[in-house]
C-alpha cells in the first residue's frame, strides 16, 4: 500500500520499483552524492547524457514529483556553502532511493553482461 | 514576456504540485533562460521557450492526469451528472489529445503553424488597436479632458476671454509646438518642445518626477525662463542629473537664451505632444498687441466639471462666440470658420482619425484568422474518414457521444492553444516592429505593447478558434450512425461523399474571405501608387534635407540671421558634390504650416467676409531651381532683394490665375495681412505643400534677405552619388554651436506624409499574400482528398481506357467548382466591403471593374497551380492497385 508523508521512507520493497525509466534514473543517479535543485539536476543530466538527454524543466519536476511521492527522493535544506535562496527547492536521495538506484544498477548491469555473452557466442562456435 | 507565459503555463498544475514545485519550477526556467540569453546565439531562444512551454503543457497534463487517478477527484464520476463526466474527462482527453498531437507531427506542425500565423498577426493589430484606440490617455480622469476648436486654433486674447467666460470648465490651457536650440560642452542640437500656459500640467493632473511645475506669475515676460525637462532629455543630454532643479541651462528660443530647471517628468509622462522635449511657460504680456491679438497659433484645451458632457460644452462655446464677436479686437468678425467650432473629447481629437485605417487592419486581419480557420478544418476533416473507426470502437465499448464530441473538440482545443502560444511569441517579436514603424505616423504609438489585455484577446481567439475550426470536422464525424463505419466496407484510407461535401464548402468560404482581402488590399496599393505617381510639383531625386538652427544667443536679431544665411549658403553651394542648393522654412509635404491673410491688387476687402489666405514660406538661395520647380513669369529672387530695397514677393500659378486671370501678376501688389504692399517679381510652379493629395493651395515666398529666420531647412541637390557629408563639415566648419537636425532624401519626407497609406497598404497586402497562400493550400488539400476518394473510380475509368488528359480535366473541372463559387461570393462580399474602405482610397474608386477582374483572375490561377498537382496524381492512378484497394 503506497503512503507518502513527507520524507517518511514506505514499507513498499525497492524491487516493486524498478525498472526505472531513463530519466528517473538519471535524476538519482545525479542526487547521488549530494543534494541539489532542479536547474543543477537538469545540468548534469544533460552533462552526463553528453547532450543525449535533455530534459524539459515540465519533464524535469515531473519525473522528480513521482518520485518524490514514491519516497525516492525528498525535499532537503540547502547544502552548506550554497546561498539559501527560497525560490530553490534542494532535493535529495532517501535511503529508498539508493536502493533502488543500486538495484537498477544492477538490473542494467545484468543486462549488458547478457547481451556481451550473445555478441561473443558466435566466435566460440 | 517568455517569463510571463512561463507563469502561466505553470499556473495550470493542479494546485497541490504547484503549491510544492510551482515557485522551483519558475526558478529552474528563469535559470535556464538566462542561460540561453547569455549565449551569442539569440534565436535558439524561441526553440527553447516554445520547447520548455510544450514540455510545461504536458507536465501538467500528466499532473492533472495523475490527479484524477490517484482520487484526488472523485472516481465515482461515472455516476455523476452527464455534465460532470465530460468535465472529469477533461484532464484524460486532454493526454489523449497530446499523444493524438505527438502522433501525428507534419499534421499538428501544419496546423499549429497556420492557426500561429493567424494569432500572431491578430494578436500584434489588436496590440496596435488595443494601445491606440482602447487604453485611456495617460492622464488622470482622461474622460473629462476636451480639446476646445474654435474652428481653428486660437489668440492668447481669445483663449483669456473663453477661460474667464465658460463655465463647463474646471480650467482651461493652451500650448503650442515650437523649436528649441540646446548649446552648451556637447554638440549643439535642436528639440522639440512645448509652449504652453502655466496652468497646463494641472489642467491636465499631470506632476514632475523631480522639482514643480510652473506657476502663474512664469507667464510675466521677464519671469519666463524656467524650463521642465523630459525624462528622456534629462538623461541623454543631462546624465540623468539629480541636482539638475535649480540649474541653468543653455536651452533657447526667441523668448530667451537660457533657463532654468524647475522641473523633470517622469519617464511616461507626456503632456501633450508625444515627441517633446521639453516645456516653457508661454509668456503673456497684452502690451505686445499682435502677439496678444492676431496671432493665432496657440491649441486650447480644458477639463470639464464633473457634470459637464462634451455637448454642453460645445453649444456654450458656440454661444459664447458669437458674443464675442462684438468685441473688435478679438479679430472673430473676419473668421468664417466659426460654424466649425465645436469641443471633441481629447481621446477623440488625438485618435479619431486613425479609427478607420485600424478597423479595417483589424478586420482584415480577422479574415486571415477565419481562413487560417478553414483552412485547418479541412485538414481535421481530411483526417476524421480515418478517426470515424477509431471512434465507432469507442462508441461500442459505451463511451457517449457527448464524450466523444468533448473529445474531438479538446484536440481541436489544444491545436488552438499550442498554434495561439506560438502565435503570441509571433506577436512579441511583430509588435516591437510594427511601432517602430508607426512612431511618428500613429498617435500613441509609443505606447503599443503586449499587455494582459491583449494577451487575454490571444487566448480568447485562440480557443475560439479551436472551437471553430474543430466544430465542422467534430460534428462532421459523429454525423449518422457510427457503427456503419466499424463494417467491413466502409471508407478507411478514402472519405465519404457527405464529408466532401463539407469540405467543398469550406474551400468556397476560404476562396471567399481570401477574394475580399486580396480585394481590399489591390485597393489599397492602387490608391497608394496612384497617390504617388502624383505630379507634387518638384522634382525630389537626389535631393537632400536637414534643418539648421542659427541659435537665438549667436544670432538674436535679422540681420545677424540674414548674414548667417548669406554665408551658410555660400559655403555649402561651394561643398564638393553639391549642385544647387537652397532653403526654405517649412518643406511641402513635410509637418507644419503658415498661411497668412491677403488682399490682392484690385480686391476690395468685403465687409463681414475674411480675407483670403495663402501659404507663406520664406526661402533662401537657389531653393527654386534645387527643388526642381520651374520659373513660370518674371524673375526669381537673388541679391537685390535685401533689407534696403522694394518688399517682393514670389507666387505660384494658381494665384496668378485666381487673381490676376489673363494678365501679367507681374509688378502687381500683394498686401500681406491686408495692409503690407509687397510686389511680385515672379511666378512659379504649383507646389502640393500640404498633402499629395490635397490640390496646390494659393503661395507666397518670400526671400530671408527680407523676412529672416533662425531656423531653415537647407535642400542640397548633390551630383548623382556624390556625399553628404562635406554639406555637413561646410555647415559646422562656418559655426560649429549651429544644430543640424532631421537629415532626409526629399523621397523620404514624401513617403513620410504618406507613412499611414504605406503602412495599411503593405499590412493588409501581407494579410492578403497570407490568405492566397492558405487558400491555395487549402485548394489543394481538397483535390488531393477528391483524387483519394475517387481513386477506384478513376482506376476503372483508366483501365476502361480514359486518356489521361480526360481524366486529369475531370478532376480539375471538379475541383475548380467550389473555387468558382467562391470568387464570384467573394467578389460580391468585397463590393459590399470596399464600401468601407471609401475613405482610405485616392484616385481609385472602391468598385473599380479592373481590380475586381484582376483579383478573379488571379484567385482561379493561384487555384489552378493549387490542383494541378492532384489532378496529375489523379492520371498516374494505376487501375490494378486501385481496383485492389478493397
Amino acid at each position: 500500500m503506497l503512503s507518502v508523508q513527507g520524507n517518511a521512507i514506505t514499507e513498499r520493497s525497492a524491487e516493486s520499483l524498478i525498472p526505472l525509466s531513463n530519466l528517473s534514473f538519471h535524476v538519482l543517479l545525479a542526487l547521488a552524492d549530494k543534494a541539489a535543485h532542479g536547474y543543477a539536476i537538469g545540468k548534469e543530466i544533460e552533462a552526463r547524457s553528453r547532450g543525449k538527454l535533455k530534459p524539459t524543466t515540465g519533464a524535469l519536476y515531473q519525473a522528480l514529483h513521482r518520485l518524490d511521492a514514491s519516497g525516492l527522493v525528498a525535499s532537503a535544506g540547502a547544502p552548506a556553502g550554497a546561498t539559501c535562496d527560497p525560490r530553490r527547492k534542494y532535493f535529495c536521495l532517501t535511503l529508498l532511493g539508493h536502493e533502488v538506484m543500486n538495484l537498477e544498477a544492477t538490473r542494467l548491469a545484468e543486462l549488458v553482461a547478457a547481451v556481451r555473452a550473445k555478441s561473443r557466442a558466435p566466435e566460440r562456435s | 514576456m517568455s517569463r510571463l507565459l512561463f507563469r502561466l503555463l505553470v499556473a495550470l498544475y493542479p494546485r497541490g504540485v504547484r503549491r510544492d514545485y510551482g515557485a522551483a519550477m519558475l526558478e529552474t526556467l528563469h535559470q535556464r533562460l538566462a542561460e540561453r540569453l547569455a549565449r551569442p546565439i539569440r534565436q535558439r531562444r524561441l526553440v527553447f521557450v516554445i520547447r520548455e512551454s510544450a514540455g510545461l503543457l504536458t507536465g501538467a497534463a500528466r499532473q492533472w492526469a495523475d490527479a484524477l487517478w490517484r482520487g484526488i477527484l472523485p472516481t465515482s464520476a461515472h455516476r455523476s451528472p452527464r455534465i460532470v463526466r465530460v468535465m472529469f474527462g477533461f484532464p484524460q482527453d486532454l493526454r489523449y489529445a497530446f499523444r493524438d498531437l505527438l502522433g501525428n507531427a507534419s499534421f499538428s506542425v501544419v496546423a499549429i503553424v497556420t492557426i500561429a500565423l493567424g494569432v500572431g498577426a491578430n494578436t500584434a493589430i489588436f496590440s496596435v488597436v488595443n494601445a491606440v484606440l482602447l487604453q485611456p490617455l495617460p492622464y488622470a480622469e482622461p474622460d473629462r479632458l476636451v480639446r476646445i476648436w474654435p474652428g481653428e486654433n486660437v489668440t492668447k486674447a481669445l483663449h483669456q476671454r473663453l477661460q474667464k467666460e465658460s463655465t463647463v470648465y474646471i480650467d482651461t490651457t493652451v500650448w503650442s509646438g515650437w523649436g528649441f536650440t540646446i548649446t552648451g560642452v556637447e554638440e549643439s542640437e535642436s528639440v522639440s518642445g512645448g509652449v504652453v500656459a502655466t496652468n497646463h500640467f494641472d489642467v491636465l493632473g499631470e506632476q514632475p518626477l523631480l522639482g514643480r511645475s510652473f506657476r502663474a506669475e512664469e507667464s510675466i515676460p521677464g519671469n519666463h525662463d524656467v524650463v521642465v525637462l523630459s525624462h528622456g532629455l534629462w538623461q541623454r543630454r543631462f546624465s540623468a542629473d539629480p541636482d539638475i532643479v535649480g540649474r541653468r541651462v543653455d536651452i533657447g528660443n526667441e523668448h530667451a537664451t537660457s533657463r532654468r530647471v524647475i522641473g523633470v517628468m517622469g519617464a511616461d509622462q507626456r503632456p501633450l505632444g508625444e515627441e517633446w522635449e521639453l516645456w516653457t511657460p508661454l509668456p503673456i504680456d497684452p502690451g505686445r498687441e499682435d502677439d496678444y491679438y492676431h496671432s493665432w497659433y496657440l491649441q486650447a484645451g480644458g477639463r470639464l466639471r464633473p457634470q459637464a458632457s462634451v455637448a454642453e460644452a460645445s453649444a456654450e462655446l458656440a454661444a459664447l462666440l458669437v458674443r464675442l464677436r462684438a468685441d473688435e479686437r478679438l479679430g472673430l468678425d473676419r473668421k468664417d470658420d466659426l460654424p466649425l467650432a465645436r469641443v471633441v473629447g481629447l481621446h477623440e481629437h488625438t485618435v479619431g482619425s486613425v479609427r478607420t485605417t485600424l478597423l479595417v487592419l483589424l478586420g482584415g486581419v480577422a479574415l486571415v484568422l477565419l481562413v487560417a480557420c478553414t483552412n485547418v478544418a479541412n485538414l481535421l476533416l481530411a483526417r476524421s474518414a480515418a478517426r470515424r473507426r477509431e471512434l465507432a470502437v469507442r462508441a461500442a465499448l459505451g463511451a457517449g457521444r457527448g464524450r466523444l464530441l468533448a473529445q474531438l473538440l479538446t484536440e481541436s482545443g489544444l491545436l488552438g492553444m499550442v498554434g495561439g502560444a506560438t502565435g503570441v511569441l509571433l506577436a512579441t517579436q511583430l509588435v516591437g516592429f510594427v511601432a517602430r514603424w508607426m512612431q511618428g505616423t500613429l498617435p500613441r504609438a509609443e505606447a503599443i505593447t503586449v499587455d494582459v489585455v491583449v494577451l487575454a484577446y490571444a487566448f480568447s481567439i485562440s480557443i475560439l478558434a479551436g472551437l471553430l475550426f474543430g466544430a465542422v470536422p467534430a460534428f462532421r464525424t459523429m454525423s449518422g450512425d457510427l457503427r456503419e463505419s466499424l463494417g467491413d466496407g466502409a471508407p478507411g484510407g478514402g472519405g465519404s461523399l457527405a464529408s466532401m461535401r463539407t469540405n467543398q464548402v469550406l474551400v468556397v468560404a476560404e476562396v471567399a474571405l481570401s477574394c475580399v482581402l486580396v480585394v481590399a488590399a489591390a485597393l489599397l496599393v492602387r490608391s497608394l501608387t496612384q497617390l504617388w505617381a502624383v505630379p507634387a510639383g518638384f522634382d525630389a531625386r537626389d535631393v537632400v534635407t536637414m534643418r539648421v538652427t542659427a541659435p537665438g544667443s549667436r544670432y538674436p536679431e535679422g540681420p545677424q540671421q540674414r548674414q548667417y544665411w548669406a554665408q551658410v549658403m555660400e559655403r555649402i553651394a561651394a561643398a564638393p558634390g553639391v549642385e544647387k542648393t537652397g532653403a526654405i522654412h517649412l518643406l511641402p509635404l513635410d509637418a507644419g504650416n503658415w498661411s497668412f491673410s491677403f488682399l490682392a491688387e484690385g480686391q476690395e476687402a468685403e465687409e463681414g467676409h475674411p480675407l483670403p489666405v495663402a501659404n507663406f514660406r520664406v526661402v533662401a538661395a537657389d531653393y527654386f531651381h534645387t527643388m526642381a520647380i520651374p520659373l513660370v513669369d518674371g524673375r526669381l529672387f537673388d541679391e537685390r532683394d535685401g533689407p534696403d530695397s522694394a518688399d517682393v514677393v514670389i507666387i505660384n500659378q494658381r494665384f496668378a490665375d485666381q487673381y490676376w486671370p489673363g494678365e501679367s501678376a507681374i509688378g502687381k501688389n500683394v498686401a500681406l495681412f491686408g495692409n503690407q504692399n509687397r510686389e511680385v517679381v515672379g511666378v512659379v510652379g504649383d507646389v502640393r505643400q500640404l498633402r499629395l493629395h490635397w490640390p496646390a493651395l494659393v503661395s507666397v515666398y518670400r526671400p530671408t534677405g527680407q523676412h529672416p529666420l533662425a531656423s531653415m531647412v537647407v535642400a542640397v541637390r548633390l551630383q548623382p552619388g556624390a556625399a553628404i557629408a562635406p554639406v555637413l563639415q561646410a555647415i559646422r566648419l562656418l559655426d560649429p554651436q549651429v544644430p543640424i537636425s532631421g537629415i532626409q532624401s526629399m523621397r523620404e519626407v514624401m513617403g513620410g506624409s504618406l507613412g499611414r497609406e504605406h503602412f495599411s497598404a503593405w499590412l493588409l497586402s501581407g494579410f492578403a499574400a497570407l490568405a492566397l497562400a492558405l487558400g491555395a493550400v487549402g485548394v489543394y488539400g481538397v483535390m488531393s482528398y477528391v483524387v483519394s476518394c475517387r481513386t477506384r473510380e478513376i482506376g476503372i475509368r483508366v483501365a476502361l481506357g480514359a486518356p489521361a488528359g480526360t481524366v486529369v480535366r475531370d478532376v480539375m473541372v471538379g475541383g475548380m467548382g467550389p473555387v468558382l463559387i467562391g470568387v464570384v461570393v467573394g467578389l460580391g462580399a468585397a463590393l459590399l466591403a470596399s464600401r468601407l474602405l471609401a475613405s482610405m482610397l485616392f484616385g481609385v474608386e472602391p468598385n473599380d471593374p479592373a481590380i475586381y477582374a484582376a483579383v478573379g483572375a488571379t484567385m482561379l490561377l493561384t487555384a489552378l497551380l493549387a490542383g494541378v498537382l492532384p489532378a496529375r496524381r489523379a492520371a498516374r492512378v494505376d487501375p490494378i492497385v486501385a481496383l485492389r484497394a478493397d
